[in-house]
């Protein structure tokens, strides 16, 4: 589900076409759900029965409101029963870029949804993360469809997409320390037990948990796959209710027992180690308020946020944060930084110099960095040097990247003398040449206007508050 | 039948065995099925102590 433009006119979203009882339509920032006769029929009976009262009460399902077909454009693809208004996720994201906190957070939230919908006689019928998005941290379920009547006798048909999608890469990074986000951006229908099997080390298989799901659960599909008479018969059997709350138990018991890994990363200790006295902080947080207080913005990215010091700053004064960054244990940092806007701060996992590309069939169903964009403001600091030094990003690719990207940008300009740059310089043999600080204000000016300028103290870095020309 | 399922194996026989032992034995008739099959080369079709599987529809899932 993505947002569209500012536009009035009624589009479908282009990754809204798996769902047989209706489908997705942006009109503006409004996020529409039409629904056929077989998807009213079953949002009707979802709702008669309490289950809906009961998941919007919770907060397990993003804020859903009935209209009336009349109340809004006509489509053409199908007749319409009945559409809903869900409220508009602040910024999509994908499993592939949350930290490991929040697909755990996921992870409890859609088993605790599983509990109550059976309280309910409802299952819900698929597994799959697409279904989940972040407000802040907080996750919400974004998919009335994917709850259904559960028929008794019948076994769990989302276990194994859960086990891929959300079990297998918590257990990829937990025990074996790998992170998962490569892995599923490449993977987007998750991770096989097969796979994890492969790489988990053997006293991390041998708890009974790892070895029922991930062990015996790869052995069984290799010994069995392809063989679809004995799925057949496996499944007329009657699976008890009883047997699937033990199931569900019992992945509720183990993803909260997974912890990341310990450890610091190259930059997870970046806040400590940057070589900033409280005075340059100080005035470097001061700057970043003042300019964001002048433009007010709706949305602020901020650019390689590390740990999210900055991203605390900008909560204060915009509506919405996406704090991005490269290096996974710092964002997970984020998550555990101790402020009062988690419904406002998003913190992504995400590589600036190889962002989330389009994705899906057609290209289409999860959106790009891009495509999500532009943000109202961007933080971009103590960020271009390492995207020109170690990345061999030009400053002018950089910096017209950033200018379609944000109309307006806190830059921080970090000469090669200074200790952080000569860290990164350290893994070059070339010297690059073309990094200087007249030709780094050439390429600003060419794609923004100067708002304000500061050189800090006690440092040769110099900030910039720039406006998109 | 089923409008949706998961088409993997491993996901549901998992659900089986934690049925108790009416599944660990299904499991263990399927697995010998399976088994005794190979050797043979014959095609998968009905299974030995009369588990069922019915249809020869091999389009499946």
């Amino acid at each position: 589900m993505d947002a569209a433009s500012g536009s009035s006119t009624l589009t479908r979203d282009q990754g809204s076409f798996r769902d047989p009882g209706g489908a997705i339509y942006h009109l503006g920032n409004r996020v529409l759900r039409y629904l056929n006769r077989q998807g009213a029929s079953d949002f009707n009976d979802l709702k008669e029965s309490g289950l809906l009262e009961s998941l919007l009460h919770r907060g397990s399902l993003v804020p859903t409101r009935e209209l009336s077909v009349s109340e809004v454009p006509p489509v053409t693809d199908f007749e319409p029963a009945l559409v809903l208004e869900h409220d508009r996720v602040p910024f999509v994201s994908y499993a592939y870029e949350w930290p490991f906190e929040l697909l755990r957070s996921a992870a409890l939230q859609y088993l605790d949804t599983m509990r109550v919908s059976l309280n309910f006689g409802f299952i819900l019928k698929d597994a799959t993360t697409f279904n989940t998005q972040f407000f802040g941290t907080r996750p919400s379920m974004i998919d009335v469809g994917s709850f259904e009547r559960r028929v008794e006798g019948r076994p769990w048909a989302g276990y194994a997409q859960f086990c891929r999608m959300f079990l297998n890469p918590l257990l990829l990074q937990s025990k074996a320390g790998i992170p998962y986000q490569r892995w599923l951006r490449s993977s987007i229908d998750g991770i096989t037990p097969a796979e994890v099997a492969q790489v988990l080390p053997l006293r991390r298989k041998l708890s009974r948990p790892v070895l029922t799901h991930v062990v015996l659960q790869a052995w069984l599909g290799r010994k069995l796959e392809g063989t679809p008479q004995a799925i057949k018969a496996a499944s007329n059997e009657d699976f008890d209710i009883r047997t699937l709350r033990r199931l569900i138990d019992q992945l509720e018991h183990l993803i909260e027992g997974l912890a990341r890994p310990g450890g610091a990363s190259a930059w997870s200790d970046y806040e400590a180690d940057c070589h900033y006295d409280a005075r340059t902080i100080s005035r470097k947080e001061r700057f970043v308020d003042a300019a964001l207080a002048d433009w007010e913005p709706g949305t602020v990215w901020d650019l390689g946020a590390n740990s999210g010091r900055y991203s605390v700053i900008a909560a204060r004064r915009s509506d919405y944060v996406i704090a991005m960054d490269g290096d996974e244990i710092a964002v997970g940092a984020v998550t555990q930084r101790d402020h009062s806007f988690s419904d406002r701060i998003l913190p992504l996992v995400m590589d600036l110099g190889n962002p989330s590309p389009d994705q899906g069939w057609g290209e289409a169903e999860r959106s790009g960095l891009s495509a999500r964009g532009p943000a109202d403001a961007a933080l971009a600091l103590a960020l271009i040097h390492h995207l020109s030094i170690a990345g061999h990003v030009p400053f002018g690719n950089v910096i017209e990247w950033l200018a379609r990207h944000a109309r307006h940008a806190v830059v921080e300009f970090v000469p090669l003398n200074d200790p952080m740059a000569q860290r990164l310089l350290a893994a070059r043999f070339d010297d690059p040449s073309e990094y200087s600080l007249s030709a780094f204000e050439q390429a600003l000016h060419s794609h923004f206007t100067v708002d304000d300028k500061e050189a800090l103290p006690n440092t040769e870095r110099i900030l910039y508050a720039v406006s998109a020309r | 039948m089923f409008l949706y399922i998961d088409a993997t194996a491993g996901g549901v026989m998992i659900q089986v065995l934690l049925g108790g032992v009416a599944g660990v034995s299904l499991v263990g008739r399927l697995i010998w099925g399976r088994i005794i099959r190979r050797p043979s080369g014959r095609d998968e079709g009905d299974l030995e102590d009369g588990v069922s599987v019915a249809s020869e529809d091999e389009s499946g899932i």
